[in-house]
């Protein structure tokens, strides 16, 4: 298990005279599930096709377990890759019924007993035994994808590509097969390549986030590190709101600043060292402390409220549990015990 | 590019070179002749009060079938849509059974039409004919999901059903509305089992029955160069009505009729008396002159009354004879041949669709476009020399007319094929054959099948090219059932127009239930 799952190093994708992926460098260990997190037409489908072998590369190459699947001069046929990929639409064969469609991919040397012992083996870890002789068009969205689920654990791969696979189910159904999909990768050791436009999923998914934009890889790493400490504001508002003050930051001791607004000021811990100016997090504020403001908007939540304040350096969010306690209108102080330093926008 | 060249340029070349044989004078001198000016003319005031006809009838049952809650709509729809695979020289021999003097009207009221044979009875029954057609363009516009929204913001704005029909439905619809008269215009302009049948005696002469006539009988070179003339006349017309619909109908179904259809359960109580109508539209025009068809064909003369006393099968075993029996197993090859290369056809033009481009695709559409008296002409002009008097040369025309209906259903099931399924099936560990094999191939079946049977129902019972390009003991069905209609023998013209109505409704079943069992897969 020494080989990483996949390797990709500065892979470059293009279609026609656009670039569709620029350089991109990705590396997956075995078992580890990385998020690629991007608004669409980032490239997310380009990368994770690239990895499966459906566009060729420009630039670059691929390694999948320790053999090179691809590089600009040539390509090994995705049927040779050991992959399996679940796709946004499930992409499943009208004609076939559930246990067909999972028989598919499996060894055809195999005899027929064994693959239908198989094939109820898969069907039944997913639940969805019961379906087997049922087409597509007679399955709910949500069994539709895990037929598809149980298709690509049929090869039992090195490595599983999820296109967006919750992305056309509805919000109860997507936790469901969240954690099915990460109980049954995990389950196989396999490594996996999840792409997503919703942060939410990303973050509590993966091992590590990978971060798109326009074909290029803006930041990797832990989502902690992701949510946190972003590279920059686009990232930031791509996983949770964040608001940015037109104030500069004095740095005192290593990991703390001086963030001085108006006659108050407050030395607060501090990450990131690119930019000047605070980026802060609603959770990272608080009503009530130095720093005075007027409320412009109120947003409640549910098990939150989130305040809109307009204070001398630009608008902040402030978040806070429970239900709203202020309007739009009131004045009130606020503090702050936490910033990640970004450039200004 | 060679078999379009095969099937559509070289021919189409023949024929403009043989009407340019004499120089750009004579070929004026030809064009204003009375013959063929007065022929051209005829055609497209009788094309354009026909498919003004078929409009008002089409529009009027798409917005009854899909706008309002009338019982049986599907089943109005489905009766509507059936009358397509009506031979349309049956349908007029139909008719002339049922509403002309000694016809089963006045068989049973003593009312007739006389003026069913003569102009005004080749407009009526053309229209007839053409209106499902509108139909089925209108209907196509109003399912879309867009318009029925827009109407009902119309309706929340406070204007009634009648206003927003005036002032949102019908101004959206006006692109369709156009398109389905363009596509009536040029049908009704290609149309010759209609003109045939019920102008002969009254001296009717459109463009095709003109052609026609100059070819099958007149060996003068100046009546062939006519014809000449008149085919490409023909062509031309049409050309220009498809092109004209192709591009006001496309930018429209971009714009405003896009989106899903929908099945819309938002229906308007039907207008009292309209259901009646339209009920009542499907038995006159369809539903009637079968009967009086069938009746005339059992009934031992015209002008006999129709009642069991005088029924006989005598007519049956009159028509029923050797030369029957060889023209329809002629037919059946013919059409099975033509349904079979069509097919293969189709799926070239598929496969150099997706390596050239989309403009391919629309050579299909352009040859179904071309009346059939042209493409015959040129396709005699073309291959006469070497196939003269075969059955090969109809085969030849068949195809080249007919490859837009297999082309269709194909190219959209192709189109239909996310490539995510290929992309599964490859991920899955197949090679590129096992996924042609086991995923392509059975999903474009229906497809196939649909459209070679639509081929195969269409071939077997066409006129218009056969009539011009079959020569002595090579003739079609439908040429035998026309030689006994023009000889007038009224009685046995039925009972073979019976039996050709029964083959052809027989080969169209399995088409009506695959399409049924197809739709309900998606």
């Amino acid at each position: 298990m020494s080989d990483p799952a996949l390797v990709c190093s500065s892979v470059g994708v293009r279609y026609g005279s656009v670039d569709a992926l620029v350089s991109v460098d990705l590396e997956a260990a075995p078992g580890e599930l990385v998020a690629v997190l991007g608004p669409s037409g980032s490239g997310k489908t380009s990368l994770l096709h690239a990895i499966a072998g459906f566009v060729p590369l420009s630039s670059g190459s691929i390694e999948i377990g320790g053999h090179r699947v691809a590089d600009p001069t040539g390509s090994t046929a995705p049927e040779h890759r050991d992959v399996g990929v679940v796709f946004q639409h499930h992409a499943l064969w009208p004609h076939l019924t559930a246990a067909e469609t999972v028989a598919f991919p499996l060894h055809r040397s195999a005899t027929a007993a064994d693959i239908e012992a198989e094939v109820s083996e898969l069907l039944g870890r997913l639940g969805v035994e019961h379906l087997a002789d049922r087409l597509p068009v007679e399955l709910s969205g949500g069994e539709q994808q895990r037929v598809s689920l149980a298709r690509a654990l049929a090869r039992h791969p090195g490595l599983f590509l999820f296109d967006e696979p919750t992305a056309h189910l509805d919000a109860p159904l997507r936790t469901g097969l969240l954690e099915e999909i990460d109980r049954q990768r995990g389950r196989e050791q396999a490594a996996g390549i999840y792409a997503t436009h919703d942060a939410g999923e990303a973050l509590a998914l993966a091992d590590r986030v990978l971060v798109l934009r326009a074909g290029r890889a803006v930041q990797v790493g832990p989502p902690i590190e992701i949510y946190e400490q972003p590279v920059d504001v686009w990232a930031a508002e791509l996983t949770g709101p964040a608001s940015v003050l037109d104030v500069e930051l004095t740095p005192t001791a290593p990991g703390r600043a001086r963030l001085a607004l108006g006659p108050a000021e407050r030395d607060i811990e501090c990450t990131g060292g690119a930019g000047s100016v605070p980026l802060i997090r609603p959770e990272w504020a608080s009503l009530g402390g130095p720093f005075s403001a007027t409320v412009e908007y109120v947003s409640y939540r549910g098990a939150r409220t989130e305040y809109r304040l307009m204070t001398g350096a630009g608008t902040v969010v402030v978040g806070e549990d429970g239900p709203p306690r202020l309007a739009p209108g009131d004045d009130t102080g606020w503090d702050v015990h936490r910033a990640h330093r970004v450039n200004r926008r | 590019m060679v078999l379009l060249a095969g099937l559509l340029g070289y021919p189409i070349g023949r024929l403009l070179i043989e009407a340019f044989a004499d120089g750009p004078a004579e070929l004026a001198d030809t064009v204003f002749r009375d013959v063929v000016g007065t022929a051209a003319f005829s055609s497209v005031w009788t094309s354009a009060v026909a498919a003004s006809l078929a409009l008002g009838l089409g529009t009027a049952l798409a917005l009854l079938t899909e706008r309002s809650d009338v019982r049986g709509g599907r089943l109005m729809r489905a009766g509507v849509v059936a009358t397509l695979v009506v031979p349309p020289f049956v349908s007029a021999i139909s008719w002339q059974a049922t509403y002309a003097p000694f016809g089963l009207l006045d068989d049973l009221t003593g009312l007739s039409a006389p003026w069913l044979e003569g102009w005004a009875g080749v407009v009526v029954v053309i229209a007839v004919n053409v209106a499902p057609l509108a139909y089925l363009v209108v209907a196509a516009a109003l399912r879309s999901s867009r318009i029925a929204d827009l109407e009902w913001s119309a309706r929340a704005s406070g204007a009634g059903a009648g206003l927003t029909l005036r002032l949102i439905t019908l101004p959206l619809v006006r692109p369709a509305l156009a398109a389905g008269w363009l596509v009536g215009f040029a049908a009704s302009l290609a149309s010759f089992g209609v003109p045939v049948v019920l102008g002969t005696r009254a001296g009717v002469e459109t463009l095709t029955t003109r052609v026609y006539r100059a070819v099958a009988f007149s060996a003068q070179p100046a009546a062939f160069r006519e014809a000449v003339v008149m085919a490409l006349l023909l062509a031309l017309i049409a050309l220009v009505a498809v092109m004209l619909t192709d591009r006001r109908y496309a930018a429209a179904s971009d714009t405003v009729l896009g989106g899903p259809t929908s099945e819309g359960s938002r229906r308007l109580r039907t207008p009292r008396g309209a259901a009646v109508a339209a009920w009542g539209y499907l038995v006159v025009t369809t539903g009637l002159p079968f009967a009086g068809l069938v009746l005339r064909a059992i009934t031992r003369a015209v002008g006999v009354s129709a009642t069991p006393a005088n029924w006989t099968l005598a007519n049956f075993r009159q028509a029923l004879d050797d030369r029957f029996w060889e023209a329809l197993g002629r037919s059946a090859v013919l059409a099975l041949g033509a349904a079979l290369l069509a097919i293969v056809a189709a799926g070239l033009f598929v496969l150099v669709q997706r390596a050239a481009g989309r403009g391919w695709g629309a050579a299909t559409l352009v040859m179904f476009a071309i009346p059939g008296t042209s493409i015959a002409l040129a396709v005699s002009l073309g291959y006469g020399r070497w196939l003269a008097n075969t059955a090969a040369i109809i085969l030849v025309a068949y195809v080249a007319k007919l490859v837009a209906l297999a082309h269709r259903p194909l190219a959209a099931s192709v189109a239909g094929i996310h490539p995510d399924l290929i992309r599964a099936g490859r991920a899955s560990g197949a090679s590129a054959r096992r996924v042609l094999q086991k995923l392509i191939a059975p999903l474009l079946r229906p497809a196939l099948v649909a459209g070679g049977l639509l081929v195969f129902v269409f071939a077997i019972h066409e006129l218009t090219m056969s009539s011009i390009l079959h020569g002595p003991g090579n003739e079609t069905l439908a040429v035998v059932v026309l030689d006994y209609q023009q000889i007038g023998d009224p009685t046995v013209t039925a009972a073979l127009a019976t039996v050709l109505a029964l083959i052809v409704g027989t080969a169209a079943l399995p088409f009506l239930w695959l399409r049924r069992s197809w739709e309900g897969r998606r």
